[in-house]
Order: structure tokens, then sequence, then C-alpha cells
């Protein structure tokens, strides 16, 4: 299709009234341009773009006949027929100047005193940078009777219509055909040919306006005075019909210009209002139907009608796939064949650059389409006050000179504009390859757009490894990335290439995408990407010789191209290698006998279509014998199409094709398909050809190679302009494979899907049949990726540049230029099979498509579109499309996320419609909690938030936050706690939220704040299974919810508000939950994450609660799993002891956690193995199994009992993690003593020096630290921690650290501060039992225990001096730790569960926790002083 | 037999500061069941930047990486030599990683590794200059056991764009960064190509609404008038320039714009003293002009060109290269024909008295989006060699 590209090029035209240029015709060769002004005739060349010659008739003949108006061509180029004001038609002769030396040509450049390089002339064809002298003659004039109101030239005559209703005929030579001439009123006009009631036209319609000659329709197109449009068809030559007779183009009477597409055989009619009406010719009746309009739609540029005024000119491209129409107060547009807007330079970005009111272009006069459809020469028309820049002397001068006229209209001067477009090479060269990318061709450049052939190239890659199952999607992935991307390829043609052979008629590139051949005015020249070079004849006498005619294809390695060889005046067909040079020897040429029109391949197969209407098929055969490739052309079949097109010229593709109209089941059929049908475009019109396998087969035993016939021709659709199949084979998306997709224009686009059926097992039913879909695009499709269910095109682009200067601010124009388009057309198809009842195909079609990166976008738009055409319809729907597009949706994973994406983006107004189909939201709601979704549930929010009651929305709010927290969604959290906060206070401005997508709809909640009320009883509900602790708790929450419902209502600024209240207990109880489980890693993300939450004063206030700290063991345990930190090593030689002491305990468990110890270093440690075993350490080793698996016993024997205090802790863990490591803390626990008297008798002599020997490799050790992120986030935590006096969780911390000095901080503030005495009690045993741990089952970290002895004789001390000073209280104290522990143990416990248990169990567990904890208060004296002995020994 | 393919996911070029990833796949493709596992030694991956000069033209200072031969010399056949085999100088070669060792497949099993490694940003861009090419390739070594080291390469482009040097900076710029640790992992780092293209941008609005008008003038008087929108422009980008010649006093008869990089080799590396730059021409874009008021020009900058770069061997410039062919005599339009009575006509000049005027005019190219380079390079995103039994 046809694209502009940049500015329009102004030419040079003389200034001034007398050269106001009134006319531009091209000759039919499209070489010369007359420009024709009142008083002079001037003949450009297309290109160079050089005026050659001007030519002034004296002024006495003017005084005789009037200002020129219009001209005309002889087709032959040799003769300009122009009409003037006073009923002359004027004859000039045109011809090149023989006088001119230097093969006739002008503006020769001489540069210096070299010579002049001669030009270059092979068979009579110039260089295209050389322009031919002409001169030009008058010839006659002719008088008529009557004013002339159009004239048209007519193979050998000129057909002069006149103001009195005549049509004249008039010879080139200058003479009348008085004989032909007709009056309009002797036509008699029906509404189609078989009507016999044919009326005269009467007076009204008394002459001809405007009219066009159309071989292909065999008649004259011509709009009346009147405003009506009729189609003549004139006597026939041959004497069937004597008269000539009319058609009427219904439904239209304000009719203003026509324009006549000769290939696709349509009328187009420019009207008064702005419109264009397009007919096309019912062969049948032999009437004139509407094909379609040329409507500029309000969403375009409202009140075109109006604003543009009527339709002044109309031009189809040279090729008619595109019509440029230009408004009277200016302003153009380009249509595609069938209706598709390409261009509208109305509003948008073209306007508004200028001052308000012109439109742009200026008024356009007259307008040719130069060579190829490259240019278009506009005179446009515009106020004369923008030639400040030229002599003003000059125009005074002119002035003098005819000054009556003057006054009425030189306000105005004529500009000649030349528009440079790029078109689609599919435009005159469709052939497969080109069908496969968005390829377009410029006078000098090719663009190419890049994504899809990168994609291509990918999934080619991709088929490759089918096999290997990791590349697979990946990769697709990144073909849909590519499939985004808008640059584009720029390709210039070689500039050798182009000084000779401008301009390039046909393109073509090949199915990779990888080589483009250009042909131009003679020979070709080719491409290649990879290489970036471009490959032209080596011999130019070859290149000069040839004449491509009928399109350029790629097959394989080969360049295929049909032509004319100038110099042995044939047709040919041939075949050029790529690798080879290119010259003739290494081509492959075939003779044929008449013109190829059309070029197209098949796998193997070459179709031609000729001028004779013959198709002819070849198979092509690739020869490796010589050193260079080549191919064998061998005719297969040849069928002619003479009773099937009314006119070579209109056939406007041709395409073989592996689709039947019945498409057989893909089950039953191999990959590589035959050629089963042909489709034949005539003038838009789709053919199809199957072939006739009815026919007795007895033609195959004869003869293998004998082609199978084709049956006559079904029309499969109409309006078509482009045509796209595939021969790739896809075996998971045949249905997308084997479809065939239409370009109809303004129709839109339509896809011949095929249906397979459900059931396979039937054997009747593998023939399945096709359905024709139609659907909307908005863009022009110039290429379809069938896997990708994604159309390419290209659009306009404007670009504003500004200048600064102002001398150029009537330049202050748009710069035009290329996008690359794609759309997504699966929801469309998919919405029509479902309306269809076809639901079973769709779903087929949708999973075959699954893996798209777009898909739940497909759905989504699927979705949205039946929602919006239901909901606001007006009418009630009998049979709504909705209930089973969602049925449809349901059925992939998606659909939560569909329902809430389009809620999201539909009006709330459409909401219940939707949701009264999909179900109540706030079900989805849940189904997307269930799902462990919640970023779907956060958006199902907002929705709930405008359909429920606040209430409602906080309560699911909440029920969210709680599981987002648990999630550790950071984000979401935050989100959701802005969320609450503004749901209650939508109109305070800086609660609403900021940066988020969400939006509130404040009408529904304003008014409705939400009272304290509601909070308490929840509040209540929630803290309920508390105990006396939990109340306390409870009762300094309320009294602030108290406060803030005086506050509330007072509306007192700076007291904390209810919402805040609630929201930080949610918070609290979140962060309460975290730490009695030990997850501090957690907390601190939630910390940091959550704005609202003050983690060092909540800190304070749970530091007797939730911080309190029992387990050291399971504690340091669990930090160091948290922060993946590794656990203090030892040196091989000791881990080895440490392996045999822990394989003597038979303990499968904790044998694991020393092969975790040895982690890294472990392969290291094997190597390193200094210390040998001396018979002292294996007898020791031996030792302690034998002593080991005894004790065990007692330990169980002891549990049953009564187990220690220690046993129990892991309870409180066992709801977070069931892990290995607390069954290990209790196994080693349980271990513990006794395995330190063992050391102390055994090893006895050798600790001291072990000790020393352990610092030293602790040193070591100590730079295998963990990573630098879990570093700093343990020393921000231990700063916190030691901030809020959290000495427990503090401790922990730094002897997770190793740093020693924090643990003598945390030992001074234990001494300084009011640290309650339990907390230092509770840490001083929980060293020991670390001791103990460390001694049995970490080693590694021994040394550092060993380091900081001093502080645990230090708490040791503080504990006992505090003891001490109440002696008599000791018990007292403990028994008061015992009862605080049972109440946070409770508490903790509970925190943790709340929510979760009913209440019944809850106390359950309250009660079996309280029974053991006074088992264990009796335990506990025994065991006080075991650890303390330990540690001062 | 043992295949190895190695991917680069992302597309074939990469901003220098980029992380390069390169997915290596080991498949043990023999159909056979019974055979034997096939077992690999080692496996290390490695980027190599080759440099190679034209001895005609340049001279390099011997303080450089170790040249091919040194290199190949020192390695025997079973250790892994990245630049084996390579021509010219190594500049670039990143520390080898080390995919595995002792790696086991059964018949028909595969195993992928993922290679990353951050491309320098002082890296010189990879250029195919006609002097001094700069190429970088992936290169895998593997080695069976007691068998020779076997590599895969593959080639990729390398974009530099000049002035980003520490990525840093630019991450910085945000806030001084958050004391609390745990909210370090939230925060996005800028990529590298963000980063790098958000500096392209930058310097776009130095010069983008800087429209240059160039009044261009020959000894006889003006000749046209011209505008440049930007003087610096992406890879891939139109140069789109606008010329006014009604202003011109001189006749115009016709012009020419050609794209143009110049390739200059540093001082210290010249063969001769006086060696010139070496010019490379891109698009060309030529028109005539004679009856041409104001027309524009739309010159491409190839996606595959390398952008404007400076290294100490080589340092490579754009300029755009007019040519004017502008008449010596005064061309008469057809007004110039009295406006008399008689029938007259006026034909264009037979042949034309011209001088050609030169005029070169520095730009700035800077790179692209890679992606958008990736999509038409048309190099092989992987490679693979098959290591047969022997």
């Amino acid at each position: 299709m046809y694209f502009p590209l940049g500015w329009p090029k102004r030419l040079k035209t003389p200034s001034g009234d007398s050269v106001l240029i009134s006319h531009i015709v091209s000759s039919c060769d499209r070489m010369l341009f007359a420009v024709i002004s009142k008083k002079t005739l001037s003949i450009w060349y297309s290109k160079p773009c050089v005026q050659i010659v001007t030519f002034t008739p004296c002024q006495k003949l003017f005084s005789e006949i009037g200002h020129f108006c219009k001209g005309e061509w002889k087709p032959d180029s040799s003769l300009v027929a122009i009409t003037t004001q006073q009923n002359v038609v004027v004859f000039i002769k045109v011809e090149v100047d023989t006088s001119v030396k230097n093969h006739h040509c002008l503006y020769v450049m001489q540069e210096g005193k070299t010579p002049i390089t001669p030009k270059i002339n092979i068979n009579g064809i110039l260089d295209s940078d050389s322009v031919p002298a002409i001169k030009l003659t008058y010839m006659a004039h002719v008088s008529l009777q009557s004013h002339i109101s159009c004239f048209l030239s007519v193979r050998d005559e000129l057909v002069v219509a006149t103001i009195d209703g005549c049509l004249n005929r008039l010879r080139w030579t200058g003479n009348k055909n008085e004989k032909a001439t007709l009056h309009l009123n002797d036509i008699p006009v029906s509404a189609d040919l078989q009507q016999f009631r044919a009326t005269r036209l009467s007076s009204g319609n008394s002459h001809v306006c405007e009219m066009e000659y159309s071989p292909t329709l065999g008649g004259y197109s011509m709009v009346l005075s009147s405003g009506r449009a009729v189609f003549v068809i004139p006597p026939s030559s041959r004497g069937e019909k004597t008269n000539a007779h009319g058609v009427w183009a219904q439904e239209v009477n304000d009719a203003a210009t026509v324009a006549v597409n000769h290939r696709y055989r349509l009328i187009a009619f420019g009207c008064f209002s702005g419109d264009g009406i397009v007919y096309h010719l019912d062969e049948a009746v032999g009437a004139l139907e509407i094909s379609h309009r040329l409507v500029i739609s309000s969403k375009e540029f409202p009140d075109a009608g109006l604003i543009a005024g009527q339709v002044t000119c109309m031009k189809w491209t040279p090729d008619g796939t595109a019509l440029a129409l230009a408004w009277k107060n200016g302003g153009l547009s380009l249509w595609s064949v069938f209706g598709s807007l390409l261009l509208c330079t109305l509003g948008g970005d073209y306007s508004s650059s200028t001052d308000s009111g012109s439109l742009y272009p200026a008024p356009i006069v007259s307008m040719e389409w130069g060579l190829e459809g490259y240019h278009l020469w506009m005179v446009s028309k515009s106020v004369a006050q923008t030639k400040n820049g030229s002599d003003p002397g000059d125009n005074k001068h002119r002035e003098e000179g005819d000054s009556e006229s003057i006054n009425a209209e030189t306000n105005y001067c004529t500009q000649l504009l030349q528009f440079q477009f790029v078109k689609s090479a599919l435009t005159v060269n469709p052939c497969m390859s080109n069908h496969e990318h968005v390829f377009l061709q410029g006078e000098d450049k090719l663009y190419m757009s890049t994504g899809d052939t990168m994609s291509r190239s990918n999934l080619h890659h991709n088929h490759s490894q089918q096999q290997k199952p990791n590349s697979g999607s990946s990769s697709i992935n990144m073909g849909a990335g590519y499939i985004g991307n808008k640059q584009w390829q720029v390709i210039p043609i070689s500039h050798s290439y182009l000084a000779s052979n401008w301009p390039i008629r046909y393109a073509s590139v090949d199915r990779a995408g990888q080589c483009v051949a250009v042909a131009g005015k003679t020979g070709f020249a080719h491409y290649a990407l990879f290489s970036r070079k471009w490959k032209l004849f080596g011999n130019e006498t070859q290149e000069r010789d040839m004449v491509v005619s009928g399109g350029i294809t790629w097959w394989k390695d080969f360049v295929c191209l049909a032509c004319f060889n100038i110099q042995g005046q044939r047709d040919e067909i041939r075949c050029y290698p790529r690798t080879a040079k290119l010259d003739n020897t290494f081509a492959k040429v075939l003779q044929v006998q008449s013109q190829v029109l059309l070029l197209n391949t098949f796998r193997d197969m070459l179709i031609t279509f000729c001028a004779d209407s013959h198709v002819a098929m070849f198979s092509l055969e690739r020869k490796n014998v010589q050193s260079n490739p080549s191919v064998q052309i061998t005719k297969v079949q040849e069928i002619s199409l003479t009773s099937f097109i009314p006119h070579p010229l209109c056939v406007a593709g041709l395409t073989l094709t592996s689709l039947m109209s019945e498409s057989v089941n893909p089950k039953l059929h191999p990959s590589s398909k035959e050629a089963e049908s042909m489709l034949v475009s005539v003038s838009g019109k789709l053919l199809m050809f199957q072939r006739d396998r009815s026919g007795p087969q007895i033609k195959e035993e004869k003869n293998k190679h004998r082609p199978v016939p084709f049956c006559n021709p079904s029309v499969v659709a109409t309006s078509v302009e482009n045509l796209w199949t595939t021969t790739r084979a896809n075996v998971g998306k045949v249905q997308l494979m084997e479809a065939m997709w239409l370009g109809c224009g303004s129709h839109g686009m339509k896809v011949w899907l095929p249906l397979f059926p459900r059931d396979e097992g039937k054997a009747h039913n593998f023939m399945s049949r096709r359905i024709m879909l139609p659907f909307r695009v908005d863009i022009y499709p110039l290429a379809v990726l069938f896997e990708d269910a994604v159309i390419l095109g290209a659009a306009c682009d404007v670009v504003s540049y500004t200048f600064s200067s102002s001398s150029y601010k009537n330049m202050d124009m748009p710069f035009c230029t290329l996008e690359r388009t794609s759309q997504i057309y699966l929801h469309h198809i998919l919405r029509q099979l479902l309306r269809r009842n076809l639901g079973v195909n769709a779903l087929d079609l949708a999973r075959s498509c699954k893996e798209l990166t777009y898909f739940p976008h497909v759905l989504e738009l699927l979705l949205h579109e039946v929602l919006e055409a239901e909901a606001t319809s007006k009418e009630p729907i009998p049979d709504p499309l909705l209930p089973r597009v969602v049925a449809f949706i349901q059925e992939f994973p998606e659909f939560l996320q569909t329902i809430v994406h389009c809620a999201r983006k539909t009006e709330v107004a459409l909401w219940p419609y939707l949701f009264s189909t999909v179900g109540n939201p706030k079900d989805l709601f849940e189904m997307c909690l269930l799902n462990k979704d919640l970023e779907t549930a956060a958006t199902y929010l907002i929705i709930l938030q405008n359909l429920e009651k606040p209430i409602v929305s906080r309560q699911l709010a909440t029920i969210l936050l709680d599981s987002a927290l648990d999630r550790g969604t950071w984000e979401l959290c935050r989100d959701l706690v802005r969320f609450l906060k503004a749901i209650a206070f939508p109109s305070s401005p800086p609660l609403s939220p900021t940066g988020s997508d969400y939006s509130y709809s404040n009408v529904s909640n304003v008014g409705r704040l939400r009272t304290s009320s509601i909070v308490e009883p929840r509040d209540v509900k929630l803290s309920m299974p508390g105990t006396a602790k939990e109340k306390v708790r409870h009762t300094v929450s309320d009294s602030i919810v108290g406060g803030s419902k005086k506050a509330a209502t007072k509306s007192k600024p700076g007291e904390p508000t209810a919402e805040q209240v609630y929201i930080d207990m949610i918070l609290c109880r979140h962060a309460r939950k975290l730490l009695a489980s030990s997850q501090i890693r957690t907390l601190g993300y939630f910390a940091a994450n959550m704005d609202d939450f003050h983690f060092v004063s909540w800190l304070k206030r749970e530091r007797v609660r939730a911080g309190k700290l029992d387990d050291f063991v399971s504690a340091i345990q669990t930090v160091h799993s948290q922060f993946e930190w590794p656990m203090p090593a030892l040196s091989a030689s000791f881990l080895h002891q440490l392996k045999k002491s822990a394989a003597s305990s038979s303990s499968l468990s904790s044998s694991a956690v020393e092969d975790d110890l040895l982690g890294p270093a472990g392969d290291k440690g094997d190597g390193e193995l200094i210390q040998p075993l001396t018979p002292v350490n294996i007898c020791k080793t031996e030792e302690v199994r034998g002593r080991t698996i005894p004790h065990r016993l007692s330990e169980q024997a002891l549990s049953q009992m009564g187990s220690d205090e220690i046993l129990l802790r892991p309870q409180l863990m066992r709801t977070d993690e069931i892990s290995l490591a607390t069954i290990e803390t209790s196994d080693s626990n349980s271990l513990l003593g006794d395995y330190e008297v063992v050391n102390d008798s055994v090893m006895g002599g050798i600790g001291e020096a072990l000790s020393l020997d352990l610092e030293g490799m602790s040193q070591e050790a100590a730079v295998s630290r963990g990573p630098e992120q879990a570093h700093l986030e343990l020393e921000y935590l231990l700063h916190i921690m030691l901030e809020a006096s959290c000495l427990e969780w503090a401790l922990i911390l730094a002897v997770v650290l190793r740093d020693s000095l924090a643990v003598v901080r945390v030992v001074n503030t234990a001494s300084l501060t009011d640290t309650p005495l339990d907390m230092i009690g509770r840490m001083r045993e929980g060293l020991s039992y670390l001791e103990l741990w460390a001694d049995t089952e970490c080693l590694g970290y021994k040394p550092f225990l060993h380091k900081i002895r001093g502080e645990i004789h230090v708490l040791s001390k503080l504990v006992e001096t505090s003891t001490s000073s109440a002696p008599s209280l000791s018990l007292d104290v403990s028994s008061a730790v015992q009862n605080s522990l049972e109440g946070d143990s409770l508490s903790s416990t509970l925190s943790v569960d709340e929510g979760n248990l009913s209440p019944t169990i809850q106390s359950i567990r309250a009660d079996l926790d309280a029974l053991d904890i006074e088992e264990q208060g009796e335990e506990d004296t025994v065991q006080t002083t075991k650890p303390s002995d330990c540690v001062i020994s | 037999m043992l295949e190895v393919i190695a991917t680069l996911p992302r597309g074939p070029v990469f901003l220098a500061g980029e992380t390069l990833c390169c997915n290596v796949t080991f498949t043990n493709s023999s159909a056979d069941n019974q055979s034997a596992e096939e077992v690999l030694a080692w496996s290390s991956v490695q980027i190599i930047c080759q440099c190679t000069v034209s001895e005609s033209r340049v001279q390099l200072p011997r303080t450089t990486a170790l040249s091919t031969e040194e290199a190949s010399t020192t390695g025997c056949e079973t250790s892994f030599v990245p630049n084996k085999g390579e021509r010219g100088l190594t500049v670039l070669c990143t520390k080898p990683k080390i995919l595995f060792c002792d790696l086991k497949l059964a018949p028909g099993a595969t195993r992928t590794y993922q290679y990353e490694e951050v491309i320098p940003t002082d890296a010189p861009p990879s250029f195919r200059g006609q002097a001094v090419k700069y190429s970088y390739k992936v290169i895998v070594g593997t080695q069976r056991l007691e068998k020779t080291t076997k590599m895969v390469r593959v080639p990729f482009r390398v974009l530099v764009l000049f002035g980003l040097n520490d990525i840093s900076v630019y991450n910085e710029t945000e806030e001084i960064a958050p004391s609390n640790p745990f909210l370090n992992n939230s925060r996005k780092e800028n990529s590298v190509l963000d980063v790098g293209l958000q500096e392209v941008i930058s310097l776009y609005f130095i010069f983008i609404f800087n429209t240059d008008s160039y009044n261009i003038a020959n000894g006889r008087g003006k000749v046209a008038r011209f505008l440049l929108f930007k003087q610096a422009y992406k890879l891939g980008e139109d140069i789109v320039g606008m010329f006014d010649f009604d202003v011109g006093t001189v006749p115009c008869v016709q012009y020419s714009v050609t794209l143009q990089s110049e390739e200059k080799i540093s001082e210290e590396c010249r063969r001769k003293p006086g060696q010139g730059t070496a010019i490379t021409s891109y698009v060309k874009h030529q028109e005539m002009c004679l009856n041409t008021l104001r027309t524009h020009m739309n010159i491409p900058i190839p996606l595959t060109a390398t952008p404007g770069f400076m290294t100490d061997i080589v340092c490579q410039r754009w300029r755009l290269h007019f040519e004017f062919v502008t008449s010596l005599d005064k061309v008469d339009g057809p007004e110039s024909v009295p406006a008399d009575c008689e029938e007259h006509q006026w034909q264009g000049a037979n042949t034309l008295n011209v001088e050609t005027m030169v005029w070169d005019l520095p730009i700035k190219v800077f790179p692209t989006n890679p992606i958008h380079a990736s999509s038409v390079t048309l190099m092989k995103t992987s490679a693979l060699i098959n290591m047969a039994n022997g």
C-alpha cells in the first residue's frame, strides 16, 4: 500500500498571474508531465525532476482562443491537446529535439576542461539521469460550437464534452469525427441493462462535467451537471448494439468528480458532500452497485465534509491499488482500493502546526501520479503572501501588465509540489514471500520491518531444536518481543543500478527475509542482508537487454523472474542463482509464448499468468551438477482462464495453495501437501479453482506426471485486496496454519477458517467445513504471522519539526514517517466462533495459542469487547454472548485475572452487568485468596470497594492484608494499608494513595465514616482468647480506640485516628507473630516495608512478651537458616572427631547438620587433614560411643517422668517450623549434660590446649561469613534490638555475628539499665545451653563462646547478686518467672494461632501447655545448678 | 557423540557494561542406549575481543597483551586457550569461568549451564574498519577425558556508549542509600541498558532542539540554505535535513549527501606518518535540484554500523559529506524569455558549465537499544560443535 514520506518537494515555477498552473497531466508512460498554465505549456521530466521546455503561443492566438485550461496527451506521447476558454482545442506536437547534441540530452554537465561523459544509449534506453531534449510545435486548433466542459483521450480519438450536451469526437490530426458525435439526450439510461424502461436524460442533466473511459469496463463513467452519475456504454463497432446506452449510478446525486480503476473495475465518484462513493459493475444485470464509500469518520476528523468542502480531484495510483482524493478547501486523503483509509491530512498533527483554519496541504487544483506511484505531483493553490523572499519588483511589473485580473485572482498563487510515497511490494508483485514480510519499496530505498524476520529466524531455529526441552518457551517469548519491534531496516538501493534503471518496478524478498531483489527499467539486482552487498550484472549489455515485466520472486537460492528479452524480442522466464555472479551464463532461460503478467511460487512450483489469459505451472528442480547451482524448469500444466476473466489486466493476484474448500483432516494427510487449489483474484473477486479429483483415476496409471485438472471456479470472497496463506506447517496450530486470510479494505479482514470435527473416531467425518469470519482491523494489514496470531502492517506517522527562524513559518508542516503497526486478531475470531456456537473450535484454537505471551491479553480483549457491546446496547439482547464468553474464559487459568482486568478497564456502570454473568466478585475474591493470587485479589478489592459497603471492603482488605503479610508481599501490604486508610477518609488528601493505580470512587464512601463501634467488637473478638497479659494489652489498645473515637468525633488533629489504630493493631499482631516464631529476618523486612510500623517502640513493648526467648539454641539455628549464615566451621581434624561422635550418637539428623556445616570449606578440608588420629583420640571417641547410648536410653526414661525445661520449648516452634532443627535440638539437649561429663573426664588435660587452638582456628573461620547483605541485615537488627533493649535477641544476634564486643554491649546494657531480672536469667541460661550445644553439636561455636566466657560470668553474677540480695524470694522469683513464662508462651502460641483455631481447641492447647510447664517447674530446680557449673569449669 | 550448543538468548548485540548471558547446553546425542555415558572433564567459558589490524597501515605498540602466536605456543593441546586459532591481538579477555568439572552424561541426557559475564564499559566496540577490526566472541572450551580441548565460539557485537563509565553514578542519583538494609532488596538497580538509553536520550536533548541552519555559499554567492534538525543520532535513525534553494543566488544543478565514517589511526600507531584517514561511505542521497525550491534528504544510519568511538589504536568519527554541483553561468528559466507577442519556446540548457564544491559536516552517532540492533544483525546467536568419539 501507499504511504507518504517526508515533506512534499517544492518545485520552481515562474511566479506571476500569467503562469498560474491550472492543470497537470502526464503522458501515458508517465515520463513527461505537461504543466498547463494560462498562457504556457511546460513539459517536465519525471526524473530528474527538471523542466524541459516551455511553450508560449503568440498573444494574437490567445486573443482568438482564450487562455489554456486543460490538457490531454495522445497515448503515444507525440501530441498534447489543450482546451481553452473559448471552445477551442489546441494541438501541440511534442517531439525529441534532434538538433541537440549528445544523444539529444539536456542539462549535460561539464566540469572544467574534462570532456563531457557521453551518455550511454543502449536499445534506445537512456540513462535515468539524462534528460531528453524536447521541442514543442503548434500544430492546429479546432473550434467547437459550445463551451468545453471536459475532454478525454480515448485510443486514437479525443472525446470532447461541451455544455450543450454533446460528446464530440476529434481525431488527433485535428479533424472532427462528426459522425460519431453523440448527444446526451439521445442516450437511454436505465437502472440496469436488463430493464427495458430506459429513459432519456432530461434537460436538467444537461452536460458532462467529468468523464473517464475504461477499457476493462468498456464504457465511459460520467458525472453530469445535475450531480448524477452515469455509466455509458458506447455503441459497439461490432454491431450488436448500435446505440449507446447508459446505466445510472444509484444513490448519488451530488457527484463532482470521477476516477476509474481499470484493474479492479471500480468507478469512484467524488461528491459535493466531501465523501466518495465507489461502484462496481454487476456483470450479471449490468447495474452499478455500491462497493464501498469513502467517508472520513468523525473519529478521524469531525465534519470533514463541511470543513474540507467538495471533492475536487481523485486519482488512482498507476497500479490501481490506492486512490488519492483531495478536497476544495485543502487536505488530501489516500484510500486503498477497497476503502481502507491510509492517509488523511485533515486534523490531527497535520493542521495543528499551522495557523487555524487553513488545511494542509493547500487546496489542490490538479494532481497526477508519477512513475510507479513514487510521487504525487500536485498543483496547489495558496494565498500569495509567502513570496516576500522573491523580488517584489517583478511582481509589480506584472501587476501593470494585467491589472484587471489582479483584483480578481492574484490573491493566490500556485505551487507545484511533489509528495513522495513508498508502497508495499505487494501492490505490483504479490508473490508468496512478499506476503510474509512487511516489505515496502520506495524510490531509492527498501523498507523492511525487522521484528518479524528476527522472530522467524528464531522460530526456525526453534524448530530445529524442538526436541530439546529447554529452549522452546524462552525463544518463543523472544520472538514475541521482536514482533513488537518497530525498527525499520532500510536498504538503500544500489546507486549504480538506480542511475540507469530508475524507477524500481518490482521488489521481492525471500522467505527468510535475508535476500531482496529489485527490478527497474531494465535488468535487476539483488542484495543479501548478511553480506550487505548488492549484486549487479557484470555485463551492462545483459542488463539493458532485458526488461522484467511480470514480477520477480525468490525460489530457494534462485531469483525467478519473467522478462522481455529486447535482443531476441521474446518473453522469457529466467532463474538466476544467488550465489553465482550475476550473468546470463548462469541463468536458466525458458521461452514463453506470451508476456507474463504475474508470477508466483508454491513449494517447488512456479506459476505464471500470461497476457493471453493462460496460467502455466512449472516445476522447479535444483541441479547441482556443475560448480554453480542451476535449476531445471519443466512445464507441468497450462490452463486457460479466458472464460473466467474479463481482461488479463484485471488479474491482481495468483496463488497456488494446499487449501481446499473442504479441509481434509490434518491427521490423515502428510504435512507436505500438494497444490490443491489455485486462487485467482480477478478485480478483487477471489476465484478458487480446485483440483478435480472426481474424474477417472486411469490417467494416473497411464502417465504418472499427468497433472490433475481443475474444477470450475467458485467465488470465495469479493473485495479482496490481499490474501495470505502459508506453506509452513505447525502441528500444534493446524487451525491457524490451514486458515486463509483476506484483506478486504473497508470491509475489514476475513479469515477462512477450517473447522475440524471433534470426534475423529467416525470415519465418515474426516472431511470438515470451513467458515468465513469477518473482523475489523485498525491497521492496514501487510503480513500475517500465522503462528503468532498477529497481523503486521504499516501506517503513516507524523513528526513535527519546528523551525526557529520566522521566515520558515509557512513550512511548519508535518514530516511524514513510516510506522510499523501490529494487531492481535485472535479475540475477534474467538468471538465470532462463540457467536456461531462453535465453542469447541474456539477452545481448540485458543488452546493452541496458550503459550503466546499476549494470550491473557487476548482473553481480556474478548471479554471487554463483548461486554461493551452488550452492556451498552439499548435494546434487550435475545441471545447474549457474554455468558458464553465467560464460560469460555473459565476454561483457562487466567480466568480470575481476566475478569478483574477487564472490569478495571470498563466503566463502573457496566460492572453489574458483568458480575451478574460472572458471579459475585466477593466469591471471585475468595477464589483468588484460595489460589494464593494476592495481586489479583487486590484488584478485586478495588472492584468490591465500589460495589460493596465500606465495612465489607474493609473486612476483605483485612483478610487480604493478613495473607499478604504472611506471604511477605510487602508492596501489596503497603498498598493495602494505604487502601485501608483511604476508604475511611476519602476526602483527606494526604491519605489518598499516590503513585498507585488504585482508583477510588469517592462518592460512594462520603458520609459513611466508619464508627469505632464497629472496630471494637472485632477487636474484642480477635483478642478474646487472650490471657491476662493479652487483656492488659487489650485494655491499652481499647483506651486508644476510645480516645480515637473522641478524636474522630471531635476531629481533633494530632490524635491517632481509629483507622490508624486499627491498622497498627493488625501490623503489631503480625509482627508479634513473626517475633514469637523467631522469624526475625521476615520481621526485618516487615518493619522496613511497613511505613506505619514503629519498630523500636514496638519492640520495647514486646521485649518481655513476644521478644522473650527461652530456647537460645533453636533461635541460633533458625537465625542461621533464615539468613543463610554459615555455622562457624572448625578445622578438618576437629570436624572429623565431631563426625565420629555424631556417628556414634547415631543421630541421622545431627550428622546431616554437620554435612551442612562442612559447607563450602568441606572439600578443601578433606585435603587438609593435618592432625593424625592418635590412638587416644580413637579410644576417646569409642568412649563417647559407649557412653552415649545408655544415656540416651536413660534420657528417654527421664523425659517420661518429666522432661527438662528445654524439651518443651520447641513446641513454640512447632507450629511454624516442623523442621529437623527442632528435633535435633531436643535430641542434643537431652544429651548435653552427660556429654559434658564425658568431655571433662576424657579430654581433661588437652582441653586447655584445644581451646587455644580453637580460638586460632575460629579466627580463620570468621573470615568465611555469610552473604554481605545478610551481614548488613544482622548488624542492623542487632542495633535495633539493642536500642529497644530486647536483649535476648540482641545477644543471639551478637553470637551469630560472633561479635564479642556486641556481647559486651548487651551485657552492659543488661547490667546498667533496669532490665527485668528474668530476662537476664534467661540470657544466662540460654548461654549455658548454647555452650552445651556448642560442645556437642556445633563445635564451631566453641571458640567464640570461650571468648565471651567473661560476659557469661558477668551475667551469672548479675543473676546471683539479685537473687542473693533477696535469697528468700529466690524461689518466688523463679516461680514468677515461671508464671510470666507461662503467660508469655501462651500468648505467643496463641498469637500465632489466633484466628485459625476455634477457642475450644485453643483452650485445650493452653491446658496442655500449662501442664507441661508445671512439670517443667519441678525439674527446674534440679537443672539450674548444673549449667552454671559447666560454665565455671 | 557429544553436542555442545552455546546460545545468546538476548540476541547478539550488547551494550558495554551489560551482562552477557550465554546458555551452554551439553547433550549426549548418541541414540544408542547401550553406549556408555560420556564424561566431560571440564568446561570453561570466556569472552575475548580480538583486534586485527592491517599490517600495512597500523603498527602496534608491543606493550599490549600476548599476541596469538605467543599465546598458542604456551598452551598445549589439552589446555584452554580461548584465542587459539584466532587472528590478531587479544585486547580483552575476561576471567575464565568454570561451568563444571567431571560431568557425566548418560545417552540422551542434556545439561544446560548459564554463563554470565559483564562486558567491561571500557571495552572497545565491535568494529570492522579498513585498517582495524575489533571482534568479540564467547568461547566455550570443553574437554573430554584424555581428548583434546574443543571450543565453541559465538560471535557477538558490542556497542559502546562513550562517557558511560561507571554505572553506579547513575544509581546514586536517586537519594542517599537507605540505612535499612532490608529495603535494599526492594530497590531496583538501574540496568546498564536503562542508564545507557537514558544517557542517549539526555545527549539527545542537548542536540534535539538545536536546529542548525547553514548558509551554503561559494565564491560567487549563496548556493542554498541547509537545515539540520539534530546533530546527534542513534543507530537506525534517519538523518533528516532540508535544503532551501530559494534563497540561493548561484544556480545549483545537483547535490548529493553521503553518510561517511572516518577511521583515523592514532599517531603512534601509524605505519607512515602522513597516513590519512580512511573514509567509508554508507548511504548516498543524490538529487538534481535545478528546478527545485525546497527539498529534503532522509538518510538512514545503518543499524549495523559502529557508532563513533576512540581507542588507543583507532578513532572513528561520523560526518555528512555534501557535494554541490553549481553552475558557473546563470541558468535561465522560462520566465527569462521576454513576454512579447511572438510565439516562443524556452528550452533547458544543453550543457551546463559546472563546478563541484564539497563540504563535510561532522555529526555524532550513538548506539541504540541493543535489542533493536539485534533484530537486524544477522549474526547467528548460537554455535554448535559435535564432539565425535575420536
